[in-house]
């Protein structure tokens, strides 16, 4: 198989390079840019560490983790744990001919917010909390509430859709055996089909728990990180610092820290599953 | 299987998880409604009370200036297409030279889309926009689709690579022996094979694609190069005291409409597709 493996340069390194080279230097230059002190325009001052000084003074920015932190609750773990409720319920109880058939709307219904544009999304749930007469974005915690059951809305039918996926492996016999042995639905799911839809829980984690860190657009359109900054996001604080023209430098750091503790997080993440693995082996 | 969860609670549980997935769907739903009320309709009728009729005026009038919603339409046709051109023409030739090639590379080129997957733009985000200012290539659209295709060309390679893993070696050994090199193997064996798989990855670009957001919002300042994203999120609504809301409800329903279509024909593709991404990594 040796011929298999020679000769296949030319198909990978002009991509690749583009790719990497195109991601690299920009990404470089960011964190470039957050050790100068610079308006966007005119001459830059190199002012080193600086930025990141002043960005650990600012409440803004603790508080931008703060909510990062939070968000993780409505925007990965709950959407997990509910979409793997509804995704057994599903499983199990449309079996019927019938009952089959609905399957399909009952995954459209929760996967719409997936496919709409979050900006539109956005704009309707504003209309409609309105429409409702309900003033909650006006204040800190009610807002961050309404943010997070907007969130909901949003990632639940992912999470709920790869489960539903993921099921479909599952040997139906086994539960049925499971079933007459007497163990209820909770049991099933405890020790039968739960453990074995293992690798969706683990994309399903990493997968929104980084969304939920660099959340932007659903904080962004629904209450642009207000009331008094109460919902702000790392990404929105980056991007509004960029936009507010204070300093783009400024904005590189916010940046270039949440990046960093997302590679932080992912590789820590990777490397404990890989040791798990290896050692339940 | 109708045994497990009894008669009885399950003709209940699918009712319940469909008045769920119902649920899901009355933001929309509502936007529907209210968008085809006239003014005075919209002002003595609740909100989940139709009008009399379908006031297509709602909807026509965002046709004409200062909206001029077709162009933006058409900005977003363009870009989203144009980018998932750029991300299949990077994406397929590596993922050939990973999978079929088994080129050493394999794990780093992996792990490296699985890093810009994860990333926050906002990293990047900001040096790409002085860039684009750089070379005078700010508000063209050649370099959003560039841009975007780019991006989107590390989470094509990594679920093109997994699907073309499957391909079977004797397959493509068998194409080498009869005398085909690694380009007529590309072109009239794997290619021909991965197809739907193709189709899926590019329908998945398209909606991303089609909701991006940021760098819309960076690299492209004229309303006239305005994705649709962007346009309905300029239909100014509540504090600023913007468009009534009937308009408000049309113009989110027509900013959402091309993704819904989409959705529709192709729900199962997409779900495969999603699937498939988060089943393999």
């Amino acid at each position: 198989m040796t011929h298999q493996r020679r000769g296949y340069g030319w198909f990978l390194y002009p991509g690749f390079l583009v790719l990497v080279i195109f991601f690299g230097s920009m990404f470089v230059w960011n964190i470039g840019i957050s050790f100068l002190k610079w308006p966007g325009y005119g001459p830059a001052k190199w002012i080193g560490f600086d930025n990141y000084v002043h960005l650990f003074d600012k409440p803004e920015f603790w508080e931008s983790w703060t909510h990062a932190l939070f968000y993780v609750v409505p925007f990965a773990l709950l959407p997990a744990l509910i979409g793997l409720a509804l995704a057994s319920i599903v499983y199990e109880a449309f079996r019927g001919t019938i009952s089959r058939a609905l399957v399909p709307f009952a995954r459209a219904g929760f996967f719409l917010p997936q496919i709409v544009p979050i900006s539109v999304a956005g704009l309707i749930w504003l209309w409609m909390l309105d429409s409702l007469s309900v003033t909650w974005l006006a204040e800190p915690i009610p807002a961050l509430l309404v943010l997070s059951a907007f969130m909901f809305w949003l990632q639940m039918g992912f999470a709920f859709v790869v489960y539903l996926a993921g099921f479909s492996r599952l040997e139906p016999a086994l539960l049925e055996a499971a079933s007459l042995d007497g163990a209820g639905w909770w049991h099933r799911l405890r020790y039968i089909s739960g453990p074995a839809v293992w690798p969706e829980t683990s994309v399903i984690l990493v997968f929104l728990g980084v969304g939920a860190l660099k959340v932007f657009a659903p904080v962004y359109y629904l209450t642009g990180g207000g009331p008094y900054d109460s919902t702000i996001s790392p990404a929105t604080y980056a991007v509004t610092s960029f936009f507010g023209g204070r300093s783009v430098g400024f904005a590189s750091a916010v940046s270039t820290v949440l990046a960093l503790v997302i590679l932080i997080a992912v590789v820590t993440v990777l490397t404990i599953s890989t040791r798990l693995r290896r050692s339940n082996r | 299987m109708s045994r497990v969860t009894g008669n009885i609670v399950q003709p209940i549980l699918v009712r319940v998880i469909l008045v769920l997935a119902a649920l899901w769907v009355i933001p929309i739903w509502l936007a529907i409604v209210a968008g085809t009320k006239t003014n005075s309709e919209y002002a003595s009728t609740g909100i989940f009370e139709f009008g009399t009729s379908v006031e297509w005026i709602n909807f026509g009038m965002f046709f004409v200036a200062p909206f001029n919603f077709g162009l933006n339409i058409l900005n977003s046709l363009t870009i989203s297409v144009g980018a998932v051109l750029v991300s299949l023409v990077i994406a397929f030739p590596v993922s050939y030279a990973i999978s079929i090639g088994r080129h050493r590379l394999r794990g780093v080129v992996l792990a490296v889309c699985i890093l810009i997957f994860l990333l926050p733009l906002e990293s990047v985000a900001f040096p790409i926009y002085l860039y684009s200012k750089m070379i005078g290539m700010y508000g063209n659209q050649g370099f959003m689709i560039l841009t975007l295709g780019i991006t989107g060309s590390a989470f094509a390679t990594f679920l093109l690579s997994n699907v073309m893993r499957h391909v079977p070696a004797d397959i493509v050994d068998a194409a080498h022996i009869d005398g085909a090199g690694r380009w007529v193997t590309l072109t009239r064996v794997v290619w021909p094979l991965m197809l739907p798989t193709v189709l899926t990855v590019a329908l998945l670009l398209y909606v991303f694609n089609w909701n991006e957001y940021l760098l819309s919002l960076l690299l492209l300042p004229d309303s006239s190069s305005y994705t649709v994203p962007i346009a309905i999120s300029a239909v100014d609504y509540g504090q600023r005291g913007g468009a009534p809301g009937q308009l408000v409800a049309a113009g989110a329903v027509l900013g959402s409409l091309p993704s819904l279509i989409i959705f529709l024909f192709f729900q199962r593709t997409l779900v495969r597709g999603i699937t498939a991404g988060a089943s393999s990594g």
